[in-house]
């Protein structure tokens, strides 16, 4: 027996008929995934803090649940559906896309890994790879960062064998801001912490029942301080930091503290 | 402290036309603050409600759902002040002295301070100022802004030392949520919590303690809040409140429906009215504000409905006052922006500001700031009282709901 006479004993001989319940089932997934993928955002638009979150996070889910419904509907009318067959044609298109496509079925793979194990979710802030925003939309193949510039970045879900992914809020609403302030080592120390505590404290964004920290350091330029808060959503991140930052400064400088001044060393980070 | 303090409130009641109005008026620890359960078909409303606000008609702008006022005649003044009166929080204060009695007519109270918190429109400040002046209590003057900001100490070096007791009415106004405005408040409740300001009762706005406990975390479990008023006690409380005309009683009838609603006097064995009941569980057991709702809902006939008096079943004279079907509910749009949450918590939180401050307390140029505080007074949301933008009585519970949802600090109410 010859490999062609194999392969047509694994397919089936499709009639008009089975063509258009292959044609309803593809349409009807897709058009199902589309509107899915409108309608839960929109949704999850009018909803605020975690609502709004694990509605963004279930897209990517029922989507794969669509696809594989939709698969499990679709092979069984293009072969017949024994343990031989379903072998032969999956180790085919392992091997294709083994070869062809290595980091492409590598990232679809990923994709499907980051939907189980959700280490980004839609509406989480991620960090990978030095670009840092917010996930959009988390597709099969890749996810969709919005960066604070408004910039869009597509990082493919391959890169989650390799890189860690920083997620600041992990599912949740909020995350954590950190504001820095650096003085000249003489000044009140007490006094600048309540201060500063006081600064998060009456920030209209902040989010009251987590904890607000303030952590001193001494370093040989100065003192470093660091605020520690959370805002009511991680959207307002930087509108938070911004009025802590301008906040925190009127209010250093109302007790008469001074701001270190170091030299600009290229390369240097404090 | 001496023993010759003054007697408690006389307790005017009899004023209002009835002696039990005093008993419907509960003081408890506010930890046991429960605001009273919503009839189902009032929760059911709610729900749907709320889904069609968020999903369908928030639209742009806030929704008012009051009653078609070209259908309704508003009551006269004089009506209405004979019909729905605001509580006379001296009768309110009267129960309050009981609930405190044990405590200021100690000589060396274990607490030389205890605080009464209320929601907005509750009256907490009114109950609190009442209660001081029947005792001969010296009321404080909350310090200004200047001195807040500039934690001018001098306020409270200025503390009239001689007065066995004394009240504060409004704390809310003693503290402003810049880093700055914290220092007073907190001196102020250091040592009236150490004994060296005397004996003294605090009213505090609850939006105004719920902040104030994460800048002065001191566990107050003793501080004293109003009861919520289910709808048997807001029937009885509205129905005191009004006074019928000699040999009358007054009907208030569903203005759509022509359902009795509630009769004045209210006479033992009256059903509570369903209508009530979802009043009061839409105010959260708020009386007074319930109450500044009621107002709002009362007017005179519509036209080609009956006269304007009945009969009773008794055969008793009845002035039939309508009421509006729906309660007076102005609700942001569901897309309200940042700016305008942001304007509407630090309202609530203050219990109003002057424009000016906001300026101070906000981090939008004064241009945004006004312009916000005209589109929440033209939606009915904020409104302007002796030069104090606060949140409008129509729009406390949505806007409550609002700040909920979106994880903004809440009070207790």
């Amino acid at each position: 027996m010859n490999s062609d006479d194999r392969i047509v004993r694994i397919f089936k001989t499709l009639d008009q008929g089975a063509l258009i319940e292959l044609a309803v089932i593809i349409v009807a997934a897709g058009l199902l995934i589309h509107l899915l993928q409108r309608l839960l955002p929109w949704i999850a638009s009018r909803l605020h803090g975690r609502k709004r979150l694990h509605l963004l996070a279930s897209v990517p889910f029922v989507r794969l649940l669509l696809i594989v419904t939709a698969l499990a509907l679709i092979v069984p009318r293009l072969i017949e559906p024994s343990m031989q067959n379903m072998v032969a044609l999956l180790g085919t298109v392992g091997l294709a896309l083994g070869f062809a496509f290595k980091d492409y079925a590598s990232s679809l793979i990923a994709g499907i890994v980051a939907i189980g194990e959700k280490p980004y979710r839609n509406g989480d802030w991620i960090e990978i790879g030095g670009v840092y925003g917010e996930v959009r939309h988390v597709g099969l193949r890749a996810v969709e960062v919005v960066t604070p510039d408004d910039t869009v970045v597509v990082i493919p879900h391959g890169r989650l064998w390799t890189e860690p992914v920083h997620n600041a809020n992990d599912g949740g609403p909020r995350l954590m801001c950190v504001a820095d302030f650096y003085l000249h080592p003489e000044h009140d120390a007490a006094r600048a912490r309540q201060l500063l505590w006081d600064v998060a404290l009456t920030s209209p964004y902040l989010h009251h029942t987590d904890p607000v920290a303030v952590i001193v350091l001494e370093k040989p330029w100065g003192t470093h301080y660091r605020l520690k808060a959370y805002p009511v959503d991680g959207g307002q991140q930087f509108r938070f930091l911004t009025d802590l930052t301008v906040r925190g400064k009127a209010a250093l400088q109302g007790m008469g503290a001074r701001f270190a001044v170091a030299p600009a060393v290229p390369g240097g980070e404090e | 402290m001496d023993n010759n303090k003054s007697p408690a409130p006389a307790g005017r009641a009899g004023q209002q036309g009835s002696a039990a109005a005093a008993d419907l008026w509960r003081f408890a620890p506010l930890t046991d603050f429960r605001p009273p359960s919503p009839p189902v078909s009032s929760a059911a409303g709610r729900t749907w409600s709320s889904l069609t606000w968020l999903f369908g008609g928030g639209g742009d702008k806030a929704q008012p759902s009051v009653p078609d006022r070209e259908e309704l005649q508003s009551l006269a003044p004089d009506q209405m002040a004979r019909l729905a009166p605001l509580p006379d929080w001296s009768v309110a204060a009267a129960s309050l002295d009981h609930a405190l009695a044990d405590w200021w007519r100690q000589d060396r109270p274990e607490r030389p301070v205890r605080f009464l918190i209320g929601p907005p429109f509750s009256g907490q400040a009114e109950m609190v100022h009442c209660w001081g002046t029947a005792l001969g209590a010296t009321v404080i003057t909350e310090p200004t802004s200047e001195q807040i900001l500039g934690a001018d100490y001098r306020w409270l070096e200025d503390w009239p030392d001689t007065a066995p007791l004394w009240v504060l009415p409004r704390l809310e106004r003693c503290f402003l949520r810049h880093a700055g405005g914290l220092s007073l408040v907190r001196r102020l409740l250091d040592r009236a919590q150490g004994g060296t300001l005397g004996c003294g009762l605090i009213g505090c706005d609850s939006w105004a303690w719920a902040f104030l406990e994460y800048a002065w975390p001191v566990v107050r479990p003793d501080a004293l809040a109003v009861q919520a008023f289910d709808g048997d006690c807001l029937a009885r409380l509205l129905a005191a409140l009004a006074t019928p005309r000699a040999g009358e009683r007054i009907r208030f009838r569903n203005a759509r429906s022509g359902d009795d609603l509630l009769a004045a006097p209210f006479a033992e064995g009256d059903p509570v009215p369903s209508g009530i009941a979802h009043l009061a569980a839409h105010c959260r057991g708020n009386a007074g504000l319930a109450a500044n709702l009621w107002r709002r809902r009362l007017c005179a006939r519509p036209d080609g409905a009956e006269e304007g008096a009945a009969h009773t079943q008794d055969d008793q004279p009845a002035e039939v006052i309508y009421v509006a079907d729906t309660i007076p509910e102005i609700r942001p749009s569901a897309g309200c922006s940042e700016e305008e949450v942001l304007l509407l918590h630090t309202l609530l939180v203050h219990h109003g500001l002057a424009e000016p401050l906001l300026g101070d307390l906000l981090p939008l140029p004064a241009s945004r700031t006004a312009a916000g505080l005209r589109r929440l007074q033209r939606d009915g949301l904020a409104e302007l009282h002796d030069g104090r933008w606060q949140v409008a009585a129509p729009a406390y519970v949505a806007v409550r709901d609002l700040l909920r949802g979106r994880d903004y600090l809440c009070d207790a109410f």
